[in-house]
């Protein structure tokens, strides 16, 4: 295509989303992915090497091992997945230190981005997530965050009620699972909900009764999911079945179209695209269901028509059917193409790396370019392109506020012997039940003036131990186990299971992301850098959340099966395990002098080039930020539909 | 013994490594311990009486020879690594890489990292990536003067010879040697992990899941459960719990 309305990069929940939506409206689209199709074996048949049978007519033909290959998927290197084979990021832990190359802080780098990989816990954003500001406020807390703390924390330039139709729209992309009534209960009847609920701007914060039900059934409650449920219970905490972006497993396939219309019953998103029928939306196609094979999270699903969620087998699938949207895969965009005198960008330069030894250069003209790179590579990619303090970046706030949530909170439980083969990790994905309990927690441990307040964390979840060879290969090079010693702690692994705190890290300045001075790429592109440390609520939340964590096993303690110093080992966050929860970095916010792009996600000193992945959040939430990247690529879509169709320009 | 790729392994070295792998990780001894657990199913080939069962029944030593000759591209990469550490901005697209970085305050003289940043499996002594042929070749004289001087005072303890080689405790591989040999060893037992638990290697179908069967995993290539293989799951959990009657 030689000049698109929009050149899009990026294929995961936003710019997968977003794509779709604009090609789906009339827009001629280009989108550049800079890595490979790596599900496209899945398209072709393959004699299952399992069928003893011989009988290749039916179901055998649909099975490919490829994508079950533990090593591939978690160990192998140059990683097939997420960095490009001479990628890599840097970290330091201050301004002040030298940064050194490390193995962190990359989404997927594939087709489909995040969305293939991912391990699909779809949670909305609740309406206290939208006004974090305003909450600390009125708590009067603000002041100890803000001035003498370090943090900068805003309200979302957009509300609840905005987002809440595309919400919906958005679970059904996405295929959630899930109980609706048992999760607005869960919420409602929390410890911190009920103290909130007297402020008096709590209940117009947004609607906390939400009551367009999931589109699917909730997924199966595992061994391990029933373990958190049952003793989170026993705790006093309500656990709920973890939201999930698969199709139900036993149910009789997926009418993506069918739900779509549903939502636009139920709460129909204003703007004349969602007043076409949902026949015009989206097609007839169906996907199946989930046969909980287990390799999700991490992994291709193998399923072909699409039991687990994500772009590729939603609206890039849906892309394809369209005369006017092309997909450009092993296209690494190394330059946003500005135009000085016209403040414009005019398209993308990339290095079609088909062949990575000899690249080529491309360029792909386009009216407006929309960035969906993940917070990491989009902030890199944005300080790369336009004047020399990089596109998007009058004001110095391009990479700052980085969020990555915090990962490695949690505990970790090994049940004695007596369980070997009883957890059953296997069935399906790796989070199963869920409690949103510790959304906020209460400092009731601290004898500071932080004690009695309620202090932001997040949601906990069930989470499997899944990869054997992973772990074996772990303690093998990590702790030099062979012989028994290694034998025993690869059966201990099947014993264990850990309950996590995918808990927010609230934005500081500081933490940031900008191009590395030093190091390269294979192409001798500067590197993203990664500055990033715990403040003092993070530090707060790891002496907070241990002790209600370990409540949910005191169940099993009673029981005799757990001792708590023995078999429960609670573990902090670590500062450098970054991972897909990749946040902020392009800060969405009405004032340019402290944000990046605009409410539509609108770069303010270049308004032909949106910002559409993760980038934008400006807090973080605690929980999974797919459904919300998701919801808001439409919501962002909806609007330029919107302004086109009244014959405004974008800029 | 030669290991030059498309040259199989001598039979020679397939023994040694056979038995190497067995000393490694003792999986006779395990599977045969009474108070192991028992996996549900007791029609396991494995375990049939008289049955000694060893990493060769799991066919590792061919998956190994495999995998030596697929991953044998890493020596390309490590030439391509070489010469952009030499010069970092060697393959830039851009006109004037020196000037552009200037331009945006980055340093003059720019670094590669890849090796650090851990997206390379295997490195030689220089920090240099290499592939695992060349990775092995290196090993493979030492091992021999290891093997051999045992087997010249009697049958070799091959558990013991595998706890030597991990603590470099072996006169014949000298600690100076590149690579030690417990960087050796530590490769080696990995590369046999993959075999076992990757469940890609030319074992028969039942023996390829052994040692996952031996730890109550059952994740395998082209499995699909039901809701009901689940609820079944939960409800033996419970009872063994004691969270149910």
């Amino acid at each position: 295509m030689e000049v698109a309305d929009f050149v899009i990069v990026g294929s995961s929940g936003g710019g997968g989303t977003i794509s779709w939506l604009l090609a789906k409206a009339g827009f001629k689209v280009v989108v550049l992915e800079q890595g490979t199709d790596l599900a496209q074996p899945l398209s072709d048949t393959v004699a299952n090497p399992l069928d003893k049978k011989g009988n290749v007519e039916a179901e055998s033909l649909k099975y490919n091992p490829y994508p079950h290959d533990e090593y591939r998927f978690r160990l192998e290197r140059p990683d097939p997945k997420r960095r490009l084979r001479g990628e890599y990021n840097t970290f330091r832990s201050s301004a002040a230190a030298n940064a050194a190359p490390f193995n962190g802080a990359w989404t997927a780098s594939v087709l489909g981005g995040g969305s293939i990989i991912w391990g699909t816990w779809s949670f909305r954003a609740l309406p206290i997530d939208f006004r974090l500001r305003t909450h600390f406020a009125a708590t009067g807390q603000l002041d100890k965050l803000e001035k003498e703390w370090g943090y900068s924390i805003p309200d979302w330039p957009v509300s609840f009620a905005e987002m809440e139709p595309f919400y919906n729209v958005a679970e059904t992309l996405l295929a959630v699972s899930g109980d609706r009534d048992a999760v607005t209960t869960a919420v409602k009847d929390s410890a911190w909900y009920q103290e909130f609920a007297r402020l008096e701007y709590f209940s117009q914060a947004g609607n906390w009764q939400p009551d367009f039900p999931f589109p699917c059934e909730p997924y199966p409650i595992t061994p391990v999911g029933d373990f958190f449920w049952q003793g989170a219970a026993a705790a006093g905490y309500h656990p709920v079945p973890l939201p999930s972006g698969m199709v139900t497993p036993g149910s009789p396939g997926y009418k993506t179209r069918a739900k779509i219309q549903e939502a636009l019953k139920h709460n129909r998103p204003a703007g004349a695209f969602w007043k076409q029928s949902a026949q015009k939306i989206w097609s007839d196609r169906v996907r199946s269901a989930c046969n909980l094979c287990g390799y999700c999270g991490e992994y291709l699903c193998w399923g072909k028509e699409g039991p687990k969620s994500g772009s590729r087998v939603s609206t890039i699938k849906e892309l394809r059917d369209l005369h006017n949207a092309e997909i450009v895969t092993n296209a690494k965009a190394y330059e946003i193409i500005y135009d000085a005198r016209t403040r414009r960008a005019t398209g993308v330069r990339y290095l079609d790396v088909s062949d990575p030894d000899n690249p080529r250069t491309r360029v792909q003209r386009g009216k407006h370019v929309v960035v969906s790179c993940g917070a990491v590579q989009s902030a890199r990619l944005l300080l790369m392109s336009g004047p020399s303090a990089g596109l998007g970046n009058n004001n110095d706030q391009v990479g700052r506020y980085a969020m990555f949530h915090l990962f490695g909170l949690g505990i970790t439980a090994t049940l004695p012997p007596q369980f070997q083969g009883i957890l059953h990790g296997e069935f399906g994905h790796t989070g199963n039940t869920t409690s949103f309990e510790t959304y906020f927690v209460k400092d009731d441990v601290t004898q500071t003036d932080t004690a009695g307040k309620w202090w932001k964390a997040g949601t906990m979840t069930s989470t499997a131990k899944k990869n054997p060879l992973e772990n074996a290969d772990g303690k093998l090079r990590g702790k030099s186990l062979i012989q028994r010693p290694l034998l025993t702690a690869m059966e201990a692994y099947n014993r264990t299971l850990e309950v996590r705190l995918t808990a927010d890290d609230l934005p500081r300045a500081d933490n940031r992301v900008d191009l590395d001075p030093v190091y390269v790429d294979e192409y001798g592109f500067p590197v993203a850098r990664i500055t990033r440390n715990f403040g003092p609520n993070e530090q707060l939340m790891f002496q907070l959340v241990e002790s209600k964590l370990r409540k949910v096993c005191d169940l099993y303690v009673k029981k005799g099966i757990l001792k708590q110093e023995k078999d429960v080992t609670f573990g902090k966050a670590i500062v450098d395990l970054i991972g897909d929860h990749q946040m902020g970095t392009c800060r969405m916010g009405d004032d340019p002098a402290t944000s990046v792009v605009d409410r539509n996600c609108r770069l303010h000193d270049t308004p032909n080039v949106f910002v559409i992945d993760t980038s934008f959040f400006p807090t973080g939430f605690g929980l999974n930020p797919m459904v919300t990247t998701v919801a808001n690529a439409l919501r962002v879509g909806t609007w330029i539909v919107e302004q086109s169709k009244r014959g405004k320009g974008l800029d | 013994m030669s290991a030059q790729l498309g040259d199989p392994l001598t039979p020679e070295l397939r023994d040694i490594l056979n038995n190497l792998a067995a000393g490694l990780f003792g999986l006779d001894a395990w599977v045969k311990e009474p108070a192991k657990y028992l996996p549900p199913n007791q029609n396991l080939p494995w375990r049939a009486t008289g049955h000694t069962f060893t990493p060769t029944d799991l066919a590792v030593i061919p998956f190994f020879e495999n995998l030596l000759r697929e991953s044998s591209g890493d020596d390309d990469l490590g030439v391509r690594w070489g010469t952009v550490a030499a010069d970092p901005l060697r393959y830039s697209p851009l006109p004037n890489p020196t000037a552009w970085r200037k331009n945006r305050g980055l340093a003059d003289v720019p670094k590669f990292g890849i090796v650090p940043s851990g997206n390379v499996w295997l490195t030689d002594a220089a920090g240099k990536t290499i592939s695992r042929v060349t990775f092995y070749a290196q090993c493979w004289p030492l091992l021999g003067a290891v093997v051999g001087a045992r087997q010249k005072v009697g049958p070799v303890d091959w558990a013991a010879l595998a706890s030597d080689l991990l603590n470099n405790a072996a006169p014949e591989w000298p600690i100076t040697s590149q690579p030690p040999s417990a960087k050796f060893v530590i490769q080696f037992a990995s590369d046999m992990l993959y075999g076992m638990l990757g469940m890609r290697s030319p074992a028969p179908e039942q023996w390829k899941r052994a040692i996952l069967v031996e730890l109550g995993e059952y994740r395998h290539p082209g499995n699909e459960y039901k809701r009901e293989d689940a609820s079944v799951a939960v409800k033996a959990f419970e009872k063994l719990a004691g969270l149910s009657n």
